[in-house]
């Protein structure tokens, strides 16, 4: 075995993965009603991947963030005349970010950094049985 | 490794049990740290085979711990854990654990009052 307490660790990297996933729900969702103007890039939808740890034990190690993904930067370009950023054809352009994904993705985040904090309160259970061996 | 008199046929076992619920208890928690990761397929530990063959045998040292990978359908994104199984695994991986050390306990307090010492 790895690590003294090392399931710990296992838990306290899924609950990092989930972090991270709702970090990123949490700003597409800030940056859903953003406006630029046509030349500019508009607001691209975060994208978290993911990846299995191993630690050479076979019984995996958790899971890692190890970059991100974004959305088109071209966005959804809206005619919105009367906006100040409006180009000469009333053009403006908004980010491509689906509010019903964003929920969706945001419940799937929560639940899942939720099962971890169970795993983890299960492996302390576990570490604190095994800690009495011999009293 | 053992102490002739201390450690006999029965903790040895005992402790391979916790060791091999303890692998099973990280296979657990890795499982639900990757429940959406794609292309993860689920673990799953097995030693109680292996550990009553060692049994059998007369020497429970000999046990190992094996881990598989999950044959269940896989899901859109090509994972396959199926988190209230784990969950409930996880509980009740945890109750065994406790089962296995409250008997080992109870073995060494049998111990200790043949020893005297109690």
């Amino acid at each position: 075995m790895s690590a003294i307490f090392g399931i710990l660790d296992v838990a306290k990297s899924g609950m990092g993965v989930y972090k991270t996933w709702l970090n990123a729900v949490a700003d597409n969702i800030a940056n859903i009603d953003d406006v630029t103007d046509t030349s500019t890039p508009a607001f691209q939808e975060r994208f978290v991947q993911v990846q299995a740890v191993e630690d050479g034990t076979g019984f995996g190690h958790g899971a890692a963030v190890v970059g991100a993904e974004f959305g088109d930067p071209n966005g959804r370009v809206t005619y919105d005349p009367n906006h100040p950023l409006a180009d000469a054809n009333g053009l403006v352009r908004r980010p491509d970010v689906d509010l019903t994904d964003q929920m969706v993705y945001l419940q799937l985040a929560q639940r899942g950094y939720q099962a971890n904090v169970q795993a983890f309160e299960r492996a302390r259970d576990a570490y604190e049985s095994i800690l009495t061996i011999g009293k | 490794m053992s102490i002739t008199g201390i450690s006999d046929a029965v903790t040895a076992a005992l402790h391979q049990a916790i060791n091999g619920l303890d692998a099973r208890q990280q296979a657990i928690s890795s499982n639900i740290a990757n429940l959406e990761t794609p292309n993860y397929l689920a673990k799953e530990v097995d030693f109680e085979s292996s550990l009553r063959a060692a049994l059998d045998d007369g020497d429970p040292s000999k046990a190992t711990v094996s881990v598989s990978q999950s044959l269940a359908a896989t899901r859109l994104n090509g994972n396959n854990v199926n988190i209230d199984f784990e969950l409930l695994a996880s509980s009740e991986n945890v109750m065994r654990q406790k089962l296995a050390v409250q008997a080992l306990n109870a073995k060494y307090q049998l111990l200790r009052t043949a020893i005297g010492n109690t």
